[in-house]
């Protein structure tokens, strides 16, 4: 305590009260408080004051029923439950769900780059060009992969063109 | 004034982009991957690794069964040539021609003997394949898939 504990203070009757000072302290206010009329009655007035703060704010309160606010902050929030694009929104926006998806995603077109075998919607190959020496030629396309099949049957041998 | 700065503007990027073509043929290599397979009417297991080739046939052959056997990769360059060795004392040679439009053009022959029995030209979109099939052997026949990326 640095001030003279044999000078009134005030401020110092407050702190006691709200528990502020350390121990040391807290001793030499007790034994000036004792020798003290004044700062007795300062203490007195600062429990008189709290001892009504504290009873006002329970007759305030005396009336109100906790479970009907309950009730109605949890009926409001149902009430505006978020439509799911907005919870979607709020979930790709938190980076934690954000990072993992896009990671995901770009994992999941990379394998299907890679795996997806190319179908083309034209032949797969255009014939500019066939002869040999051969009996018959026959050209086809596979119906589903386009793919373009040459087919040929050889002479058989001994025969000439 | 403006028109001529257009047409410049044009001549420009035309340029740009028949030299990139150029670079882009001169550089490029093309990737074949050719598949010597024995269909035949014997049942049997059909190569794992054949899958993808005949569900795509499937609409076309109606052979019992399939068996891959060899299997070549090709690097070809610029208008060069490639030769694989086909059972029966046959030969496949693919020559490439040039890439244009999404397409390379290969002349495939097939000879027997030392003797060419067959060509083709044709123009093969990339990543894509084209079969010729047809020499007898064994108790099937022969079923060349070649596959082309570049």
């Amino acid at each position: 305590m640095q001030k003279n504990l044999s000078q009134c203070n005030p401020e110092l009757i407050s702190r006691y009260y709200d528990e502020e000072l350390g121990k040391t302290e807290r001793s030499q206010v007790e034994s000036h408080i004792l020798e003290c009329p004044s700062c007795r009655q300062v203490l007195d007035d600062l429990k008189g004051i709290s001892a009504r703060y504290r009873d006002h704010l329970a007759n305030q309160s005396a009336g109100v029923d906790g479970g009907e606010i309950e009730r109605h902050v949890l009926g409001e929030i149902r009430r505006r439950k978020a439509p799911w694009w907005v919870k979607a929104k709020e979930a790709l926006s938190l980076k934690k769900a954000l990072i993992p998806a896009t990671a995901t995603a770009a994992m999941g077109l990379l394998l299907f780059a890679v795996l997806r075998a190319p179908v083309p919607d034209s032949p797969s190959a255009i014939v500019s060009s066939v002869s040999g020496d051969v009996s018959s030629i026959i050209i086809l396309e596979a119906p589903e992969t386009h793919q373009t099949i040459l087919w040929f049957n050889e002479r058989p041998e001994g025969q000439g063109l | 004034m403006k028109m001529n700065r257009i047409a410049l503007t044009c001549i420009i990027i035309v340029s740009i982009l028949i030299t990139q073509g150029d670079e882009v043929w001169s550089e490029t290599t093309i990737d074949l991957n050719v598949k010597t397979i024995l269909a035949s009417q014997k049942p049997g297991r059909d190569d794992p690794s054949l899958k993808r080739f005949t569900s795509g046939v499937k609409d076309v052959f109606s052979y019992a069964s399939y068996r891959l056997l060899s299997r070549d990769d090709l690097k070809l360059n610029q208008k060069n040539s490639g030769r694989i060795s086909l059972p029966g004392n046959r030969s496949m040679r693919i020559t490439s021609k040039g890439i244009s439009e999404n397409r390379v053009t290969l002349q495939v022959e097939i000879f027997k003997d030392n003797k060419q029995i067959f060509q083709t030209v044709v123009r093969l979109l990339n990543n894509s394949e084209v079969t010729v099939g047809g020499p007898k052997h064994e108790d099937g026949n022969l079923l060349i898939n070649i596959f082309a990326s570049f």
